[in-house]
């Protein structure tokens, strides 16, 4: 519970729950909690540019006194906002209203302050997976309450294997908590609970990945590496349910896999890992991923869309079977029982296109087989290759050289939006000046590595104008603090190093490519990625 | 075990004194009365209410307690005229409860009990003044001050021996004043709290404007409220917490 509350979230985020809390409603609770005026809490909300200052400030100056006060308790927070997701129908804002106002109506100025941003979904107090992980190993795994303040790194690294399996820190907690490492050795994947996925190392090249990625070329695996959105099907039976890379779960965006999955998999139970790709029926040609994305985010008419745009999903991992994990099987056992478990559905659902490089005598024989694999990929319109390693173990959530993608650009880099300013003349009306910020997993922060003009369309730009008017948080003239929520592909020309950013970066030429929907701004590259592209220039 | 007949307009009072404050409420269903107590999500309003046997055409119960969400159970009683009877009977095995209003029929879904807020102590306030004025005098102070502010003051001079009722405005204000003349009875002492109009109008609602209402009041104190309901038979507290005066 407490783990969970730390990262500002009361359930991990594959459990899509809502709390159904806006900031209007959130300001209708203060006022009634406190007496104090909704207008003048909206100044200070103004003024702070941020709610739950405001709503400290609210608790401090209180015009309201109360017939009685109970002590705030972690439960009781965590249980009054988790009820806030079963709330519906007639009346539902108004209790949502009464149940925030009797928490701030009970708590001191600091507590109404991380209660308030808790309840809207913005707690950043600086705590990544990384603390919450190190944390949960030094309370409950060496030497635990005999003040010793040192983790191992098997600790620490037994935690993080149990998290990126379970993606259940309140889990992971209660079991290094009553069973120490061998509790969270038991933790495995379970069906309908995602786990991270694992990804690619980036190859300088195709000579260079074949070098990395195995010892040698006869254990290595190539596939076509597609342009669409990673995903994570679960199925028990007819029960079949589809995740997304960010966890979320998108089974009723994606009527038409569904129905795939249910005509194709023959297991009784299965954990599979893929791409899904949108493709234009006229053609069969793969459409660009910004169309395909309007898949993701589509709530309403979903069926219509699925004819539209329709889905195929290449398979290419395999991670549980019957209740089996495979998640320690080596990759080439895993495709094995892929194989067993598919009939293929040619655009609906099929092995990711692939050749093994086993049969090549030599390591010049097995490049050319690579080079001219590669060049099918990309006349096919897909985004390059990926190179595996056969003997490798699945690792969830690793960026792992037995995985190498290999892509004809300068990688691309996905980076936040923390800061935008209104453009100057023609597009005056539009948010065309964008900051862009790289992810800092340690403090949880958003670290600005450039500045962002030109690559979008009027269009483009009118959506993203849209999207991060909805994330102002603050306003001072034509520039706007966000919350760093929207997540963009760039490409660029160079990295520099410069002193005008925190990060000690500067993207040369950025150019905006795409709106990465299916990233959280947790996935953004991170800063240590920034430094290592610049390094490697 | 529990099985009532109830007029349909003593029901109705009983449910809407509570109503205004909360949307869910535990009923205490003892042998020698029905009670109900409840505090409002802020902390600031209370309600105690009690129904004794006589308030029922008949009243059989074991005890226990059942939680409800009152919006549903009062949309239900509303279905009846006022001098309808209403019967209630609790299902143990289903943990419902069944309504029947002439030959209608419903059966409501009660809220387990442990998942409603726990009902506080009444606070014991010793409070200077006493006034006994009628509903409607309380009424319309409410309505004249709600023109003007969102707050009201309440307040006893002792030595000009009145009970006076102010709101400030942004730009008009209003006052009230009502001697011992005016009033049923009144216990002179120096009082004078400040009280939020949300409150106070939603408790105003419920308060008959032809009973006789016992406000005990103090110095920046909670104000208490009694009136009786179901023609003597059942009983209403309301107790509201003042705001904080910044002059």
């Amino acid at each position: 519970m407490l783990v969970t509350l730390v990262r500002g979230r009361v359930a991990p985020a594959w459990r899509s729950l809502d709390l159904g809390v806006s900031s209007s409603l959130t300001r209708r609770a203060v006022a009634k909690a406190t007496g104090v005026d909704a207008d003048r809490v909206d100044r200070e909300w103004e003024a702070t540019g941020d709610l739950g200052d405001a709503a400290a400030w609210a608790v401090e100056h209180a015009a309201q006194r109360t017939l009685f006060s109970t002590p705030l308790t972690v439960r009781r927070v965590y249980d009054t906002l988790r009820d806030l997701a079963t709330y519906e129908g007639a009346g539902s804002r108004d209790r949502r209203v009464d149940a925030v106002a009797g928490l701030v109506s009970d708590a001191d100025p600091e507590e109404a302050r991380y209660v308030v941003r808790t309840a809207l979904g913005h707690l950043r107090v600086g705590i990544g997976e990384g603390t919450v992980r190190d944390a949960i190993a030094l309370a409950f795994l060496d030497g635990a309450g005999d003040g010793d303040t040192l983790v191992t790194d098997a600790a620490v690294a037994a935690v993080d294997r149990a998290h990126q399996v379970t993606n259940d820190f309140p889990l992971v907690a209660t079991a290094a908590r009553d069973e120490g490492v061998e509790g969270l050795a038991t933790l495995g994947i379970d069906l309908f609970r995602p786990v991270k996925s694992m990804l690619a190392e980036k190859a300088e090249g195709l000579d260079d990945g074949l070098d990395s990625v195995a010892p040698a070329p006869s254990s290595v695996l190539l596939e076509h590496k597609y342009d669409g959105a990673r995903i994570q099907i679960h199925v028990d039976g007819d029960d079949v349910r589809v995740f997304t890379r960010r966890l979320e779960d998108v089974t009723e965006q994606f009527p038409d896999v569904v129905a795939a999955v249910r005509e194709a998999v023959t297991a009784d139970s299965c954990v599979l890992d893929g791409e899904a790709v949108g493709y234009d029926p006229d053609t069969e040609r793969p459409v660009v991923f910004q169309e395909f994305s309007r898949r993701i985010k589509r709530e309403n008419g979903v069926d219509r869309l699925a004819e539209e745009i329709p889905a195929v999903v290449f398979l290419f991992d395999c991670l549980a079977v019957d209740g089996e994990s495979l998640l320690d099987a080596p990759l080439r056992d895993r495709l094995d029982r892929l194989d067993g478990l598919l009939d293929p559905e040619p655009m609906a659902l099929e092995r990711a296109t692939h050749r093994s490089l086993a049969d090549c005598d030599s390591r010049a024989e097995a490049l050319d087989v690579a080079e001219s694999f590669y060049a099918d990929a990309l006349d096919a319109g897909h985004e390059g290759l990926m190179l595996k390693n056969l003997d490798a173990t699945h690792q969830p959530g690793r960026r792992v050289g037995a995985m190498m993608k290999v892509k004809p650009t300068m990688e691309p880099l996905d980076l936040v939006v923390p800061r935008a300013q209104y453009s100057e003349g023609r597009r005056s009306d539009w948010l065309g000046r964008l900051f862009l910020a790289a992810y800092d997993p340690e403090d949880d922060a958003f670290v600005e590595v450039g500045r962002l003009a030109t690559g979008y369309t009027d269009e483009e730009l009118r959506e993203i104008t849209d999207r991060l008017e909805a994330l102002v948080v603050d306003r001072d003239g034509r520039l706007l603090d966000l919350q760093p929520e929207l997540v963009l592909e760039i490409e660029y020309e160079e990295i520099q190093a410069s002193t005008e950013y925190a990060s000690g970066y500067a993207l040369r030429f950025p150019r905006f490519v795409r709106i990465r929907e299916d990233l959280a701004p947790e996935d953004a590259d991170t800063v240590e990625r920034v430094g290592e592209l610049f390094e490697g220039q | 075990m529990f099985k009532a007949i109830v007029s349909s307009g003593t029901l109705r009072a009983a449910l809407d004194s509570v109503g205004v404050l909360v949307d869910e409420c535990k009923i205490r269903l003892d042998e020698d009365e029905l009670t109900i107590r409840a505090v409002d999500p802020a902390n600031v309003g209370m309600v105690d209410l009690s129904l004794s046997p006589a308030a029922f055409e008949s009243y059989e119960t074991d005890g226990g307690v059942i939680g409800v969400d009152l919006s549903r159970l009062e949309e239900m009683v509303k279905m009846a005229s006022a001098d309808q009877l209403v019967h209630l009977e609790l299902d143990e095995e289903t943990r419902k409860l069944h309504i029947q209003i002439d030959g209608l029929e419903y059966t409501l879904a009660l809220i387990d009990p442990d998942s409603i807020r726990q009902e506080p102590d009444l606070p014991d306030l010793d409070l200077a003044a006493n006034i006994v004025l009628e509903g409607s005098h309380i009424d319309r102070a409410v309505k004249a001050a709600d023109m003007v502010s969102e707050h009201i003051v309440l307040g006893v001079n002792e030595d000009e021996d009145h009970f006076y009722v102010d709101a400030q405005g942004d730009t008009d204000d209003v006052h009230f004043e009502l001697d011992r003349e005016d009033l049923i009875d009144l216990t002179a002492g120096d009082a004078h709290s400040l009280f939020s109009l949300d409150y106070l109008k939603e408790m105003n609602k419920a308060i008959p404007k032809d009973a006789e209402v016992t406000v005990e009041l103090g110095e920046d104190f909670p104000v208490k409220m009694h009136f009786d309901i179901a023609e003597g038979q059942g009983n209403v507290t309301y107790m509201l917490a003042p705001r904080i005066q910044s002059d």
